[in-house]
């Protein structure tokens, strides 16, 4: 089936739609609401990153799903843009003491530990970045 | 939905519906204003990102420098889940 597109705001306070939209798919497409959540965080936390790191860029960021193979692909394009990859932001040690930890890195610590595959493309001046994530049966 | 913050009995502060980044503003407004023990009920927490772990973890920190304790309670799996993967089931007092 092919993949469902959407354009949102480049702000932070647009992750209420993208929260609507990703819903709005699980119920199309009758994906069991056991793996929204992870979603819902895998989603959020790239899309706030991309909000907060990228430079330059559209007014706009496409967030594509799709479902294929019992997996749920989520696909983020921002156009005109320097490359960011999240992909290689440094590691976040879960380790770490409460007093000393660093606040930044959470995120992308949750979706490489809840990500089947976590990739990125940069080509002429586009940046995309797919993650793969398995749905529950 | 958004977060709903209620003070229920004297210590008790009541986490409701979605701790996003969205909703980063007004909970910072009311957790890193705590000076006193507080038990956080999060029984209908439903989620919660990285942007509300990272206010909790610094409401913690503010509290703990008074010699105080914020403590949690009603966690469900999906919340624990990511409590787990960032490290603070351990570092956090969870009932």
């Amino acid at each position: 089936m092919s993949a469902q597109v959407k354009h949102f705001p480049r702000q932070v306070a647009a992750i209420q739609p993208v929260f609507e939209f990703l819903e709005e798919f699980f119920r199309e497409r009758g994906i069991r609401p056991a793996s929204l959540f992870n979603a819902s965080l895998v989603v959020e936390e790239l899309f706030t990153n991309l909000v907060r790191h990228t430079v330059g860029g559209h007014h706009e960021i496409t967030v594509s799903l799709a479902d294929e193979d019992g997996e749920l692909v989520i696909k983020f394009t921002d156009r005109n843009v320097e490359p960011w990859d999240p992909t290689k932001a440094p590691p976040f040690d879960p380790a770490q003491p409460l007093e000393s930890r660093p606040l930044g890195g959470m995120g992308l610590h949750l979706v490489r530990n809840l990500a089947q595959s976590f990739t990125y493309e940069y080509h002429e001046g586009n940046s995309v970045t797919t993650v793969r994530m398995r749905l529950s049966e | 939905m958004t977060l709903k913050i209620t003070r229920g009995d004297d210590d008790v502060l009541q986490l409701e519906g979605r701790f996003d980044a969205a909703q980063a503003t007004q909970a910072k407004d009311v957790l890193w204003k705590l000076n006193k023990p507080t038990r956080i009920d999060m029984t209908n927490l439903e989620y919660i990102s990285s942007a509300g772990i990272g206010i909790i973890v610094q409401a913690t920190r503010r509290l703990r420098e008074q010699g105080h304790e914020l403590t949690f309670f009603g966690v469900n799996p999906s919340v624990r889940n990511v409590l787990r993967l960032t490290g603070l089931l351990q570092l956090l007092k969870i009932e």
